[in-house]
């Protein structure tokens, strides 16, 4: 199969996921509670709800709302919020880049702590250093995301006065959120990449590279990484939604103005356009970051084809 | 990993984390502008601004903003005093027409001015058939707004109401011109008004800013700008007020009150606010249909421990009714329901239920302050008694939605408030039959349906405060609810800022003039 006949299935698997995607969140969301009850004061009558359900159009049947909502959205039309009266998508794509900075640096977080860390660990396989590495990425594996981040705020910002502990701004306001969604993924990297570098340099091939003369050092990132880097980029690939999941918290505590931040407050409040908006974005990302990883393949493994 | 190696890793990370906790106090203290030198106070609150147009704000965020830019035409002052703001008086010409004359020379932030055909125009805009605005049914007993002249304008009401000027305290006026010319989804992020403050700028889940009104009619405020950032995360907004990073925040835990008031550079401020905490029981369901196993569970709390223990003292057991001292028809003679768990056990018994009853017992989870240690309290207490409550905890919008289904379990945590400082509003959304909250979609008492209709339609102050007296009365002895506590609001602020809390949640940082002051 060419790669373009490829990428065509692909997209055709893709419509179907974001279609999939977006009914069962519609469900959920319907099934949760009425945004009408959550919008009037509670002093209102049944009366004035239901007036107010009329108006946006709560009363229709589950199916007939998200015909509605279906039809709009392929015009690309995805509704107004119900609580800020804005286009719900506009609304996503304002946060989209203060999201996706903090993704890339907490990716620069991790990448550069646990590359080094299990390139050093798997070659120095059980030295001190890799006795510490692997309890820091245990301890760092263990330790849930919300609690990291107000540490590091408390430690950081509140007793020695570094950086400021929330907001979006400069690459100060950036550091503490970066970290703590690094430490999300970098632990992980850690580990993963330890035991597939000392499983391929049990290679008869890396032996033969050895015994070629070749430096250490190029056995190692010319020959042993490229191999070694192909279940890392697997899970890494997997990893980008586990990674939105993790921005939310992140974007929580630091009050990080992002989608996830947006996100939160919509399920709250039942701002279904939104949340749809949201979850729409959020699995366009996971879509893309699939398919890059699966082009990557080829790249790093000639051997993988397309079928 | 060798144990030697284990060993000095361990070492290691207890020597870190002596370095990160053992650090004593701020090293970097927010620099402390004295009075004279401040020029912009910042309020976190936990979320963001949803929309700044009055008639669709939906979060406290909202009502904040619009509170520092808009004006009503009357105000409550911090102690609960009605008093004219954009109106010089209001006269009842009849049971059913009132005069406003309204203060002239008053213009908004545009230059656009303010006048009669403003408040009819901000009255007639919240029932838009095509998008009536949630907030509508406050006002609904009015039927027009009639324009007498520049500055007088004539309320007419179907039925006798007497809560109009309380109703009409409600009703921020916006500039007809601008709102039409530019609409309400405009408005609702530019928002312009006769207030204090100018909106400056709303970036959103960032900050909105709002800048002092030089011309503001009763004066220009001490405080050049405010800002308001929203910060969800409570530990997180309780740093930055000990960074500095921002000046005050709501919603202050009670068990971190004395911490953050024995701190050097903070304030801790509380006030009673217009919300009493209730339990709501099913009058509908067995056991708790029989009367004295309601009165049981009132006497198997301890109220009082709940108050000193769980909120640390920042609350106030309410004396066997829903409302608190600063609402109209308050009754300050009736008695709260003593802990006695030995009369309980006697109640329970004298029902038909001597080995005890099994009960549902449901709460929402994170709405109210400490709303889940209560409900585990009580739970406690009750099982003492013999009632074995089971208790499932919820997350608000499912609860709501439980609520709107009829589906909730025998016994209810709830906290009710109603902004017009009148026992009506209460008493009507709790325990008028069909009502969708409280107790009222589950029973049907028609001397509580009689006696609450009388009071939102009889004009004299003593028949309804005698009304509402009476109903107070029935209900402490009905006991459709666990009678709890009026729940106070904590606040944390810089010392520098001079703040007035108020119990209606409003935060005033600038000390807002009122008319004659």
């Amino acid at each position: 199969m060419s790669v373009y006949a490829y990428l065509i299935q692909r997209l055709q698997h893709a419509v179907l996921v974001v279609l999939g995607v977006s009914l069962i969140v519609f469900i959920l969301m319907y099934l949760t509670g009425d945004p009408a009850t959550l919008m009037l004061p509670t002093d209102a009558t049944a009366e004035q709800i239901e007036t107010f359900r009329r108006a946006m159009g709560f009363d229709r049947p589950i199916h007939e709302q998200y015909l509605t909502y279906l039809g709009r959205a392929v015009r690309g039309d995805l509704g107004l919020s119900l609580r800020h009266r804005q286009p719900a998508m506009s609304l996503v794509i304002e946060r989209f880049p203060a999201t996706i900075e903090l993704s890339v640096a907490a990716f620069v977080v991790a990448l550069g702590i646990s590359v080094p860390l299990g390139i050093i660990s798997a070659v120095k396989r059980g030295s001190l250093f890799d006795s510490l590495a692997t309890v820091v990425a245990m301890v760092g594996i263990s330790v849930p995301i919300f609690w990291l981040g107000i540490v590091l705020i408390l430690v950081v910002s509140v007793n020695w006065g570094l950086l400021p502990a929330s907001g979006r701004g400069g690459i100060d306001n950036l550091v503490l959120p970066a970290i703590t969604l690094g430490m999300f993924m970098g632990p992980m990297i850690t580990r993963l990449l330890r035991s597939s570098l000392i499983d391929v340099l049990k290679q008869d091939y890396i032996r033969t590279a050895r015994s070629k003369g070749l430096a250490e050092r190029v056995v190692i990132y010319k020959h042993a990484l490229k191999n070694a880097s192909l279940p890392v980029i697997t899970v890494l690939g997997l990893q980008i939604g586990a990674m939105m999941g993790g921005s939310i918290i992140t974007e929580t505590v630091f009050a990080y103005p992002g989608m996830g931040l947006l996100a939160i407050q919509a399920i709250r409040n039942r701002d279904v356009p939104v949340v749809q908006a949201f979850v729409l974005v959020v699995a366009l990302i996971i879509l893309t970051a699939n398919l890059t990883v699966d082009l990557l393949y080829t790249y790093l493994d000639p051997r993988i084809t397309y079928s | 990993m060798s144990r030697k190696h284990a060993m000095l890793v361990l070492v290691g990370l207890l020597s870190l984390s002596l370095l990160l906790f053992g650090c004593s106090g701020p090293s970097g203290e927010p620099s402390a502008p004295s009075g004279d030198e401040i020029t912009e106070i910042i309020i976190a609150n936990p979320t963001d601004v949803t929309t700044m147009d009055p008639g669709w704000r939906t979060v406290m965020s909202d009502q904040y903003v619009n509170y520092y830019t808009l004006d009503t035409l009357f105000i409550r002052t911090p102690e609960g005093d009605l008093v004219p703001s954009l109106a010089e008086s209001i006269e009842a010409l009849s049971d059913t027409e009132w005069e406003v004359k309204l203060v002239e020379g008053v213009t908004f932030h545009n230059g656009e001015s303010f006048d009669a055909e403003t408040v009819k125009f901000s009255f007639d805009r919240m029932f838009n058939p095509d998008d009536p605005s949630p907030s509508a049914g406050r006002f609904d007993t009015i039927i027009e707004v009639r324009v007498v002249d520049d500055h007088t304008v004539h309320l007419i009401t179907a039925e006798p109401d007497p809560l109009v000027p309380a109703r009409i305290a409600q009703l921020d006026m916006v500039p007809p011109g601008y709102y039409q010319e530019h609409g309400r989804d405009h408005f609702a992020s530019n928002p312009v008004g006769t207030g204090p403050y100018v909106f400056k700028e709303w970036v959103k889940d960032d900050r909105v800013v709002l800048e002092a009104n030089p011309d503001y009619f009763l004066g220009e405020p001490s405080v050049p700008r405010i800002i308001f950032k929203p910060i969800p995360e409570y530990s997180t907004r309780l740093a930055l007020l000990r960074t500095g990073e921002v000046h005050l925040i709501p919603n202050v835990y009670p068990d971190d009150a004395a911490d953050l008031g024995g701190e050097d550079g903070i304030e801790v401020y509380s006030t009673n606010t217009m919300r009493t905490m209730e339990l709501m029981i099913r009058p509908d369901l067995e056991p708790t249909d029989n009367k004295l196993v309601r009165q049981a569970m009132n006497y198997a709390v301890d109220k009082e421990a709940i108050v000193n223990e769980i909120l640390s003292g920042f609350g106030e057991v309410a004396n066997a009714q829903v409302i608190g001292p600063m609402y109209f028809g308050y009754h300050p003679e009736l008695e709260a329901y003593p802990y006695d768990p030995d009369r309980a056990r006697e109640l329970l018994a004298e029902a038909g239920y001597p080995d005890g009853v099994d009960v549902e017992f449901y709460t929402p989870a994170g709405r109210y302050t400490m709303d889940t240690e209560i409900a585990e309290a009580v739970t406690e207490m009750l099982n003492d008694v013999g009632i074995r409550a089971q208790l499932t905890k919820f997350e608000w919008g499912v609860y709501a939605q439980l609520q709107q289904d009829k589906d909730l379990g025998h016994i209810n945590l709830f906290g009710f408030m109603n902004p017009m400082y009148d026992a009506d509003g209460v008493m009507h959304g709790l325990f008028r039959s069909g009502v969708i909250w409280g107790v009222g979609p589950y029973w049907q008492v028609d001397r509580v349906d009689e006696l609450i209709q009388e009071g939102r339609t009889v004009i004299d102050p003593d028949t309804r405060e005698a009304i509402y007296h009476e109903l107070a009365e029935i209900l402490r002895d009905e006991a459709p609810v666990i009678f709890m506590h009026h729940m106070t609001e904590i606040y944390g602020a810089r010392d520098f800022v001079e703040f007035t809390p108020r119990p209606d949640d409003c935060p005033d940082v600038f000390g807002k003039p009122f008319m004659g002051q």
